[in-house]
C-alpha cells in the first residue's frame, strides 16, 4: 500500500488543491503515470503515481484543499490486506477531518486500528434536509436557529434566498486563493508608498525599430525588464526582502512578470534578468506567457522572484498603483506608450511617453532611494543600447 | 400592594397560561377573574361538553352491544346524573387549577377588571369593593360571550345547554361549528329531535371539505336534521315554543334554540380610552400578541382566537414576550377537533387551501375500513388524509374523520412542528394493531407505497 501525498512545489507553499483525479477509485495505475492533478501557488501539476497498483481510495476530492504532506489518496499494491487498507483509510480520513493545527502545537497521536469515522452529527429537520439536498446546500455551513441549534426549513431557505442574489458562487481555491491571501497579506504588512515618473520612450521605440530592421525582434517588456534589472544592480536595496528584523538583499536579480490567465494572475520568474540579452528576454517572456495561458508553468518557473513588473499598457492604462508581490520590496507598474505633448527647447512636441510607478515597502526603503531608482530606470531606458 | 410584572384580565385558557408562564419566567403576576377560574373552556364549554359526549358515546356503544356479541338489558340515560358527573369533573379540574396557580404564587383577584391606565387596573369585587393594582404589563384575556341578537324564551347559549334541567323534545342548534355539532350529537343521542342550522353550504366550513361532508352525512344518518345554506332571521315565542324563522322562509318550532355564535367580551374594560385598537370586534394583535399599545397584550377569544388550544398558545406567547423571551405564533399549527361519532380533526392546510395557494401537493389517504384495529373496536368509518408538499415531502396538513382521531392528531402536530416529511413519518414504527397505523399508511400512500391497500392503478 502506498500513500499519495500532497506534494510541495514551492518553498512558500502551505496548501494545494486537488483539481481532478485522473483515475477513478478501483482503476489500475502504473508507476509514474499521472494519477491526480493538483494546483497550488499558481502552478498546476500532475502527480505521478508512486507505484503500480490500483487507486484504492480518494481521500481529498476535487476542488478540496490539503496541506503539504497530507495523504490525498491511497494506492493498493499486491499483497495488501483489507485490514491494513481500512486502517490506512480511516487514519487518512481522520487526519483530513482534523482542524489545522498551529505551529508548535503538539499533535496528539491517536493510535487506533479500530475503524473510526468521525463526522459531527448535524441536527436538521427532515424538510430542511430535503431542501438542502434540492438546492445543493451544505448543512454543515448553517447555524440552526431551532431548538438546540436544530437547522430548520427557514434556515435553509434563508441561505437559498441569499444565494439567489448571486448569479454564481466561485470557491476561493488555487490561483484565486493564492492571489487573495498574498495581496491581503502584502497590503496589511507592508506600508505601500508609490512614486511615479514619465519616461520618454523615443529612444526605446527607435531602438526597437532599428533592431527590427536588422531582423531582430525585441519586445518593450524585454526592454523594460532589462532596464529595471540594470537599475536594480545599481540600487540593490530595492532587490531585497524583509525577514523579521533583517533586510536581506538578494544576489540575483530575478524578475517576476505579472501575467493574466483565465484562472487569475500569475507571476513567473525571469531569472538573472540583468545578465540576459534583449533577445533572450523577449523569448523568455513569450515562453512564460504561453506556458501561463496553457497552465503549464512548473514550480521551477515560479521560484525565486526578487522584484515584479506589471504592465497594463495593452489595455490603454496610463498609470496605476500596484500591490507589492510579497515578500519582495517593490513592484514596478508600467502604463502604455502614447504620444504626449512635451515641452522641449521652448516648443511643444509630441513624444512617445510611458508613465511608470514604483510601489515600495516603506519599511525597507525610503522615498528618496525609491525615487532615485525610478529616475535611474528612466535614464537607462532613454539611453539603452543592445550590447 | 406591590407592583406586578403582569396583570392578566380573565382566568380562562389564555389568561391562566399567560399567568403561569410569566411566573415560570420569574414574573410576579395578578390574575383577575369575575367568574370561575378556567373560563368558558373548563366551566361551561370544552370540559362539561366532553364529559357529556363520553356519556353518550358509552350509551351508543351499549345500544350497539349486540354487534360486539353482548346482550345487554335496557339501557337508560339519566341526564341529571350525566350532568352531575360533568360537574364533578369541572370541580376537580377547577380545584387542581387553583392549586397550580397558588403554587406559582399567582395572586388571584375575584372581581371585574377595568383599566384605569395601561399600568393600573381597577378591580370591583362581588360586593362592590374596589381595589387598584399596579402592573408593568397587561394581558387582555377576557374571552368571548354568547351572541344573542334576539330575546326569546327557550333561546339559550351553547354554554348553557349542558345545564338544561329537563331534556326538551326538540332543539334547534344555530350554527354548525364544532360546538354546534357536539351539542347536536349529545342531544340527538339522548333522544332529542335535533336540527342544526348552518349558513354555509356544509357544516364545519373551516374544516377540510371532504371531512365536513362525510361527517354531515354520518350525522344525518343518525337522524340529526341539518339545514345548510340557511340563515336565521329571528326568533319569537309562540304557543310556549321558540320559533326560529329562516331565510328560506321556513320556520322551526322547537323547545330550545341554542346560539353557538360568540362575540367580544371587552365592552366594559376601558380599552378605547386607552387607545387599544380593535378590528372586527376583536383586539388587534400581532404574532407576538402585542396590541397597538406597548406593554398591553391580548390573547385568546378576545384577540380572535377560536379554540382553547389556540388560547393556550397565545397566552404563552404573550407571557414569553413580556418576560423577554422572543416568541411568536407564526408558523405554529393549531389542530381543530370535533367530538362526535365519528370524531373529526383538521390540522394545518386543507387540500382546498393548498390548491388556492397554488401549492403542488400529494394527498395520502387511508380509510379506517382497512384498519384492523378500527374494525376490532367496531368503528370502521372515516379516513385519514395527509396533505404533503410534492416537492419537499413536507407534511402540510392532516385531516381525519373516524374513531378517536382527536387522540391521533397530537403526534402529527409534533411531527409537523419538527418539519417532518412523509418519508420520516412512514419510517417510524407504530404499534399493531392500533389506530395510529392509519397515519403511517397515509404517509405511505402519499409516497405511493401503501401496504394495506391494493396497488394503486397505473395512470394512463
Amino acid at each position: 500500500m502506498r500513500r499519495i501525498l500532497m506534494p510541495r512545489m514551492d518553498i512558500d507553499m502551505e496548501k494545494g488543491s486537488v483539481v481532478e483525479w485522473m483515475k477513478p477509485e478501483g482503476e489500475a495505475v502504473a508507476e509514474g503515470e499521472p494519477v491526480v492533478k493538483i494546483m497550488s501557488e499558481k502552478v498546476t501539476y500532475e502527480v505521478p503515481s508512486p507505484a503500480s497498483g490500483t487507486l484504492h481510495k480518494i481521500i481529498v476530492t476535487a476542488a478540496s484543499e490539503a496541506s503539504i504532506g497530507q495523504v490525498i489518496g491511497l494506492l493498493r499494491e499486491q499483497g495488501d490486506t483489507e485490514e491494513e487498507l481500512e486502517a490506512a483509510v480511516n487514519e487518512a480520513v481522520v487526519r483530513h477531518a482534523e482542524p489545522e493545527r498551529k505551529e508548535g502545537e503538539r499533535r496528539v497521536e491517536v493510535v487506533s486500528h479500530a475503524p473510526r469515522r468521525e463526522t459531527a452529527r448535524i441536527v436538521a429537520s427532515p424538510v430542511a434536509k430535503r431542501l438542502a439536498e434540492e438546492h445543493g446546500v451544505d448543512l454543515a455551513r448553517i447555524v440552526g436557529t431551532g431548538p438546540e441549534g436544530r437547522i430548520t426549513k427557514e434556515d435553509v431557505l434563508r441561505l437559498v434566498e441569499e444565494a439567489s442574489q448571486f448569479s454564481e458562487t466561485i470557491p476561493l481555491t488555487g490561483v484565486r486563493r493564492t492571489v487573495a491571501e498574498r495581496m491581503a497579506e502584502s497590503f496589511r504588512a507592508a506600508p505601500h508608498a508609490t512614486v511615479t515618473i514619465d519616461v520618454d520612450m523615443s529612444h526605446a521605440v527607435d531602438l526597437r525599430k532599428r533592431l527590427q530592421e536588422s531582423g531582430v525582434d525585441v519586445s518593450y517588456n524585454a526592454l523594460i525588464i532589462k532596464a529595471t534589472a540594470m537599475a536594480l544592480r545599481e540600487l540593490p536595496i530595492l532587490n531585497s526582502t524583509l525577514k523579521g528584523t533583517e533586510i536581506k538583499v538578494w544576489k540575483a536579480v530575478n524578475i517576476c512578470v505579472a501575467i493574466d490567465t483565465p484562472s487569475g494572475l500569475v507571476a513567473p520568474v525571469v531569472k538573472n534578468a540583468d545578465q540576459r540579452s534583449l533577445v533572450d528576454l523577449t523569448g523568455m517572456v513569450e515562453e512564460l506567457a504561453s506556458k501561463a495561458k496553457e497552465e503549464r508553468l512548473t514550480a521551477e518557473d515560479m521560484k525565486g522572484g526578487t522584484f515584479t513588473i506589471t504592465n497594463l499598457g495593452m489595455f490603454g492604462v496610463d498609470q496605476f498603483q500596484p500591490i507589492i508581490n510579497p515578500p519582495q520590496a517593490a513592484i514596478l507598474a508600467v502604463g502604455r506608450i502614447s504620444q504626449r505633448p512635451v515641452v522641449e527647447g521652448g516648443g511643444i512636441m509630441a513624444k512617445p511617453t510611458a508613465t511608470m510607478s514604483l510601489a515600495f515597502d516603506h519599511r525597507i526603503v525610503d522615498g528618496a532611494p525609491a525615487a532615485r531608482f525610478l529616475s535611474r530606470l528612466r535614464d537607462i531606458l532613454q539611453a539603452l543600447e543592445e550590447e | 400592594m406591590d407592583r406586578f410584572d403582569l396583570c392578566v384580565l380573565g382566568a380562562g385558557p389564555a389568561g391562566y397560561h399567560a399567568a403561569i408562564r410569566t411566573s415560570q419566567l420569574g414574573g410576579k403576576v395578578a390574575l383577575v377573574e369575575e367568574r370561575e377560574i378556567g373560563g368558558t373552556c373548563l366551566n361551561r364549554g370544552c370540559i362539561p361538553n366532553r364529559a357529556l359526549v363520553q356519556s353518550v358515546n358509552l350509551l351508543n356503544e351499549i345500544r350497539n352491544a349486540q354487534s360486539y356479541g353482548l346482550r345487554v338489558g335496557g339501557v337508560e340515560a339519566d341526564f341529571a346524573a350525566m350532568k352531575r358527573r360533568a360537574e364533578e369533573i369541572v370541580k376537580r379540574l377547577n380545584t387542581g387549577l387553583r392549586e397550580v396557580l397558588s403554587s406559582y404564587d399567582i395572586q388571584v383577584l375575584e372581581g371585574r377588571g377595568r383599566l384605569r391606565s395601561k399600568n393600573e387596573v381597577e378591580v370591583t369585587g362581588r360586593k362592590g369593593e374596589i381595589q387598584a393594582i399596579q402592573c408593568n404589563n397587561l394581558v387582555i384575556a377576557t374571552g368571548a360571550r354568547p351572541f344573542r341578537p334576539w330575546e326569546a324564551e327557550g333561546f339559550i347559549a351553547s354554554e348553557e345547554a349542558w345545564r338544561i334541567v329537563e331534556l326538551p323534545e326538540t332543539m334547534a342548534i344555530l350554527g354548525g361549528s364544532s360546538v354546534g355539532v357536539e351539542l347536536a350529537y349529545i342531544f340527538n343521542s339522548l333522544g332529542v329531535e335535533t336540527t342544526v342550522v348552518e349558513s354555509s353550504p356544509c357544516i364545519l366550513p373551516q374544516f377540510d371539505k371532504e371531512v365536513a361532508i362525510r361527517l354531515q352525512r354520518a350525522l344525518k344518518r343518525s337522524d340529526i336534521n341539518i339545514l345548510t345554506g340557511v340563515e336565521v332571521s329571528g326568533i319569537k315565542n309562540r304557543e310556549g315554543k321558540a320559533v326560529v324563522s329562516l331565510s328560506s322562509g321556513e320556520a322551526l318550532k322547537v323547545d330550545k334554540a341554542v346560539a353557538t355564535k360568540r362575540t367580544d367580551n371587552m365592552s366594559s374594560l376601558g380599552l378605547p380610552e386607552l387607545g387599544v385598537e380593535t378590528e372586527n370586534g376583536f383586539v388587534k394583535v400581532n404574532e407576538r400578541m402585542e396590541t397597538s399599545i406597548e406593554g398591553v397584550y391580548a390573547a385568546g377569544d378576545v384577540a380572535g382566537g377560536s379554540s382553547s388550544q389556540e388560547a393556550f398558545l397565545q397566552g404563552t406567547v404573550a407571557a414569553e414576550n413580556i418576560m423577554g423571551v422572543d416568541s411568536s405564533t407564526a408558523g405554529r399549527f393549531i389542530p381543530r377537533c370535533v367530538y362526535a361519532s365519528p370524531e373529526a380533526v383538521s390540522l394545518g392546510i386543507t387540500e382546498e387551501e393548498a390548491r388556492e395557494k397554488g401549492l403542488t401537493v400529494t394527498v395520502g389517504r387511508f380509510p379506517f375500513s382497512a384498519s384492523g384495529q378500527a374494525l376490532c373496536i367496531g368503528e370502521g368509518e372515516g379516513f385519514v388524509k395527509l396533505i404533503v408538499d410534492t416537492k419537499y415531502d413536507e407534511i402540510l396538513g392532516l385531516h381525519m374523520l373516524g374513531p378517536r382521531v382527536t387522540e391521533l392528531v397530537g403526534g402529527v402536530s409534533l411531527a409537523m412542528s419538527l418539519e417532518a416529511t412523509a418519508e420520516t413519518m412512514a419510517e417510524a414504527v407504530y404499534p399493531h394493531p392500533t389506530l395510529s397505523e392509519a397515519l403511517k399508511e397515509a404517509a405511505l400512500s402519499s409516497l405511493g407505497r401503501s401496504i394495506h391497500l391494493p396497488r394503486p392503478k397505473r395512470r394512463i
